[in-house]
């Protein structure tokens, strides 16, 4: 692996972290726990576009580790596990169709962030209060997936033309 | 031919974010026409730990201290603590060493409120799996 590689995904890795630790200081519906921006979730998008497969897992594992261990708790890191491996597995899927831009990955993405912590949610609390709390947060998933793709849309024209001017 | 690769990409991705919008409505559709219904306010039923639960009339007046999973008799502020209190006909989360509070911030569940509530007849704790049911006569 070359090493520009390597320190792109640390630097990537860093990035989830700190938008992963704002993000939990931004209460969007005080009342509805569990409804984030999901702003870590630009970076892995990211890595989606520009890395490999497996260092796109590698960089959500690491983010889930090390935000447990920074700020969270066991039962935190379990959800944002079981949402991280459904949503980066879809990202990765959808990825692999080169016509499929940014924008409807985030979406699906969002989605599949929240279907995976609803799954943990049913395990732990049973299937009663999530029939309640579940469409708060699929519509919140599909809201932020959505914002996030245009937000990343951005960032990677901004990357590309950079990239471009520098090469050139 | 490179304008049609675009309307091509273009067709695939609207069609992609129109589907990604009728899943989610398909799915919040499904959980409003599954979800409970309360009338009345009779009970509250209080779900921690692995499958225990405890039904507490509305009428009575009680602190459930829940820890780790497990009814405690006090309220220390260690380990995943939520102390639930049942008065007047209504339930609250006092308090809870969650990390960001959201169940308190839930506020009081009664018979007047539960309708109005974002979570309904419910108080979530998702991080300690701790939940308050406000249950009707007929449940």
């Amino acid at each position: 692996m070359k090493i520009r590689t390597l320190t792109k995904a640390a630097l990537l890795c860093a990035a989830a972290l700190i938008l992963g630790w704002i993000d939990s200081m931004i209460p969007l519906v005080p009342s509805v726990p569990g409804i984030k921006l999901g702003l870590s979730n630009l970076a892995l998008l990211y890595a989606v576009f520009y890395l490999s497969p497996l260092l796109t897992v590698l960089i959500m594992l690491a983010k889930v580790g090390l935000s447990a261990l920074l700020f969270g708790n066991a039962v935190g890191a379990l959800y944002a596990l079981a949402g991280g491996i459904l949503s980066v597995s879809v990202m990765l899927l959808l990825h692999q169709n080169r016509k499929i831009s940014v924008i409807p990955i985030s979406m699906f993405g969002g989605i599949f962030h929240i279907l995976g912590q609803i799954a943990v949610g049913t395990v732990l609390l049973g299937i009663r209060p999530m029939l309640v709390y579940a469409p708060w947060l699929l519509v919140s998933g599909l809201i932020t997936g959505t914002l996030l793709g245009v937000c990343a849309r951005g960032v990677f024209y901004g990357v590309e033309r950079f990239e471009e001017r520098r090469n050139a | 031919m490179e304008r049609e690769t675009i309307e091509n990409r273009q067709k695939t991705n609207l069609l992609l974010m129109g589907a990604a919008v009728l899943l989610v409505a398909f799915a919040v559709v499904l959980c409003l026409l599954l979800r409970p219904k309360t009338s009345g306010a009779s009970a509250f039923v209080i779900r921690f730990g692995e499958g225990q639960s405890i039904t507490v009339s509305s009428d009575q007046t009680e602190t459930v201290v829940i820890r780790d999973g497990v009814r405690v008799d006090a309220a220390t502020r260690e380990g995943k603590e939520n102390v639930i209190v049942i008065e007047n006909g209504s339930a609250r989360m006092e308090d809870a060493t969650c990390p960001h509070h959201e169940c308190i911030d839930q506020g009081v569940l009664n018979a007047q409120t539960s309708a109005s509530r974002p979570l309904g007849p419910w108080i979530i704790c998702a991080p300690h799996g701790v939940s308050v049911e406000l249950r009707g006569g007929g449940q």
